[in-house]
C-alpha cells in the first residue's frame, strides 16, 4: 500500500518471476557501490541514487519503481478498484504523444490482467 | 596563421576537458549520474541549512553539525556540492554517541559523513507540512555505534526569532533472524527534533 503525494492511497503487488535474476541484480548493484566499504553508508548511497531517480520524475511512484526494478526479473500489478479483486499489469513503454515532454517521453502502461 | 589554428585547437582541447556543470537543482541531467560532470550548488540553495545547531529539552541533548563541501563521488565519478554533518546525543549527563569528530576526517567522497545530502526539495513533496515554495533536504543518517540507517528530513524554521532546524528521524525496520539475539537498537530516539542554531 502506497500513499501518493497527492494523498492518493494504492495497493500494489509485486511478482517474482525470476529469482536468480533478481538475485543476480541486486548483488550487482551492491557490487556497483564496493567503493563505499561501510555497508550502512553504501545502503545509503544507493537510496540517495533512487531518490534522484525519483525527483527526476516529479515523484511518479510507479514509473520510477519500473525504472530501477523492471529488469530484475519481478512485475509489478496495481490493484484496480477497493476489493482487490481486479488488477492491472504496469510495464514501461514508449509515449506514443508525439508533443510528449522530454520528461515524459517514457509512460506507465496498465493492461488489465481479469 | 599556423599559430592561430594551434591556439583555436587548444582552445578547443581546453573546452573539451571541461567538466560538464549541471545544478543541483537539475534532477533529470542529476538522474544521468554523468562522469566526469560537476553537479554544482549554483543558486546556494544548500548554504542556508550550514551551521551548528542544538536541541536541549534538560534531559536530553542533540547536537548537529551541518557544513558544505565539494565531493568526488567514488561510485560515479563526479564532483558534487554537498551538505554532510555528523552529531551527538546526551541523555542525563551521559554521552550516548558522538560522530561530531569525523567532521576532521578528510574524505575526497565527502558522502562518507554519517549525514549527506544534496536532495533539496521544494513545497509539499515528501513533507505534507512544508509551504508551497519552502526548500527542505532530504538525507540518510547513519547510526555510528548500532548497525541502524534513518530517513533525515531537514526544514529551516524560525523559532522566537531564532533561526532553527526543524528536523524528522525515522529509524529504518532492520531484519534478523528469529533464533539470534536482538540486534542493538538505534543509538537514540527517532521523531521530530528543533534544534537552534548556535
Amino acid at each position: 500500500m502506497v500513499k501518493q503525494n497527492n494523498g492518493t492511497i494504492n495497493v500494489y503487488n509485486v511478482l517474482i518471476n525470476d529469482i536468480t535474476l533478481l538475485s543476480n541484480a541486486i548483488n550487482a548493484k551492491w557490487a556497483s557501490y564496493s567503493s563505499i566499504v561501510d555497508e550502512k553508508l553504501r545502503i545509503e548511497a544507493i537510496h540517495n541514487d533512487q531518490s534522484i531517480i525519483y525527483n527526476a520524475s516529479n515523484g511518479d511512484l510507479e514509473k520510477t519503481f519500473l525504472q530501477l526494478f523492471s529488469s530484475y526479473g519481478i512485475d509489478l500489478y496495481k490493484a484496480t478498484d477497493n476489493t482487490l479483486q481486479n488488477w492491472s499489469k504496469l510495464d514501461l513503454t514508449n509515449n506514443p504523444d508525439p508533443n510528449a515532454t522530454p520528461n515524459n517521453t517514457i509512460i506507465v502502461q496498465p493492461t488489465p490482467c481479469n | 596563421m599556423k599559430n592561430i589554428i594551434k591556439t583555436i585547437l587548444l582552445l578547443f582541447v581546453i573546452n573539451s576537458c571541461k567538466a560538464q556543470t549541471f545544478n543541483i537543482m537539475d534532477y533529470q541531467n542529476r538522474a544521468l549520474f554523468i562522469n566526469g560532470a560537476y553537479y554544482q550548488d549554483i543558486n546556494s540553495v544548500l548554504n542556508p541549512f550550514e551551521g551548528t545547531y542544538i536541541y536541549n529539552n534538560g534531559n536530553v541533548s542533540l547536537k548537529f553539525v551541518l557544513q558544505k563541501k565539494i565531493s568526488l563521488s567514488s561510485v560515479h565519478n563526479y564532483s558534487e556540492d554537498l551538505i554532510v554533518g555528523e552529531y551527538q546525543y546526551i541523555e542525563n549527563g551521559v554521552e550516548i554517541i558522538n560522530t561530531l569528530p569525523r567532521l576532521n576526517q578528510s574524505f575526497s567522497d565527502e558522502s562518507n559523513h554519517y549525514i549527506s545530502s544534496n536532495l533539496v526539495l521544494i513545497g509539499t513533496n515528501l513533507c505534507p507540512d512544508c509551504s508551497p515554495n519552502e526548500l527542505h533536504l532530504k538525507s540518510g543518517l547513519v547510526d555510528g555505534q548500532s548497525n541502524n540507517t534513518a530517513e533525515l528530513s531537514i526544514r529551516k524554521v524560525v523559532v522566537n526569532g531564532i533561526e532553527a532546524i526543524k528536523i524528522l528521524i525515522v529509524w529504518r525496520s532492520t531484519l534478523h533472524n528469529f533464533l539470534a539475539p536482538v540486534p542493538p537498537h538505534p543509538s537514540f530516539p527517532g521523531g521530530e527534533y528543533v534544534l537552534l542554531k548556535q
